[in-house]
């Protein structure tokens, strides 16, 4: 999807966790980062059918990210912030652009939910993460419909069980 | 829809019990039950695909796909921490004692896109809560489970012309 921009492909300032929970929870925050990037792009290039389903989408990713970074700071871990750019996985210049967008960064929310989810030792951080994988198991099947792809939905979202 | 931080404390102590390596008994019980939630939805929607017009026919017929991979999901990770194969009520289709027998063609009055949409509902809230209550990849597993349950009932079952 939307990779950060600056510098390497190593994690961005500050550092990661190193506790595996807070580690997961702190890439989840940072894919919503991109995510709400790239759903601005998505809005621009979307054609008005859309609109309903975009500003969900973003509303939806705002909440999680808040949420994320409410946990973390709340653990005395410095949450990740966005980066400067991000690197986009295809030129997004027209609506079915921006649908195959949104389906990219849904797909992978829902594997950094899913990993947060695995990782988790508390149970609301795994109800906070279910949550989260469901709406974007829903986002992405709404997209793929938007684009025409059938069928809308896959057997494991943000896994490949 | 998101929960606040105040369960935290609560659950955090119950909940890593449930990471030794041989976990207790109610665990593969509940993995059982989410085993038989899957492999009676896959019925329910083939079924229902059998009877549906065209349109809505492939949907369900996905539906019921996808049913049948959690039910393998489900029973691939019931045998790893088991050390056996699940026993359940309708282990295979070669099963001849099937609580629901599955026979060749549809019953007499097959079940509607409602009813799948009404199972899915309830399958995806049964695994979601199983999610939290269990750790590691099976949490992940049935929060996934629960993902595509949703996403089949309010997203590929409402799209293909069905409005409840």
């Amino acid at each position: 999807m939307t990779s950060p921009d600056t510098g390497s492909s190593t994690a961005p300032s500050p550092s990661r966790p190193s506790d595996a929970a807070d580690a997961a929870l702190f890439d989840a925050v940072a894919v919503e980062h991109g995510v709400i990037y790239g759903y601005g792009l998505v809005s621009a290039h979307s054609t008005p059918d859309s609109n309903q389903l975009v500003s969900n989408s973003l509303a939806g990713h705002r909440e999680l990210r808040e949420e994320g970074i409410h946990r973390l700071a709340e653990r005395k871990v410095t949450p990740p912030i966005p980066a400067l750019g991000y690197q986009l996985p295809f030129v997004v210049d027209d609506p079915t652009g921006a649908a195959k967008l949104a389906v990219r960064m849904e797909e992978d929310a829902a594997v950094a939910w899913r990993a947060v989810l695995e990782q988790a030792t508390a149970g609301d951080d795994r109800e906070l993460a279910v949550t989260a994988l469901t709406r974007a198991a829903v986002s992405a099947a709404r997209w793929r419909a938007v684009l025409g792809v059938e069928p809308t939905t896959v057997a494991f979202p943000g896994g490949n069980d | 829809m998101l929960v606040g931080a105040a369960a935290l404390a609560l659950l955090g102590g119950t909940v890593a019990t449930a990471c030794g390596s041989t976990p207790p008994v109610k665990d593969v019980d509940a993995l059982v039950g989410a085993l038989e939630r899957a492999r009676d939805d896959s019925r329910l929607a083939g079924n229902a695909a059998a009877a549906a017009a065209p349109t809505i026919a492939t949907a369900l017929s996905v539906v019921a796909d996808q049913r049948a991979a959690h039910a393998r999901a489900l029973t691939d990770e019931i045998t790893r921490i088991a050390g056996e194969a699940p026993t359940t009520s309708a282990s295979t289709s070669a099963s001849s004692t099937s609580a629901t027998p599955t026979t060749s063609g549809p019953p007499p009055k097959p079940p509607t896109v409602a009813d799948v949409v009404a199972a899915l509902k309830q399958s995806a809230d049964g695994a979601s809560l199983l999610a939290t209550q269990q750790s590691g990849y099976r949490a992940g597993l049935l929060g996934s489970i629960a993902a595509a349950c949703t996403a089949a009932a309010t997203v590929a079952l409402a799209t293909s012309g069905v409005t409840s």
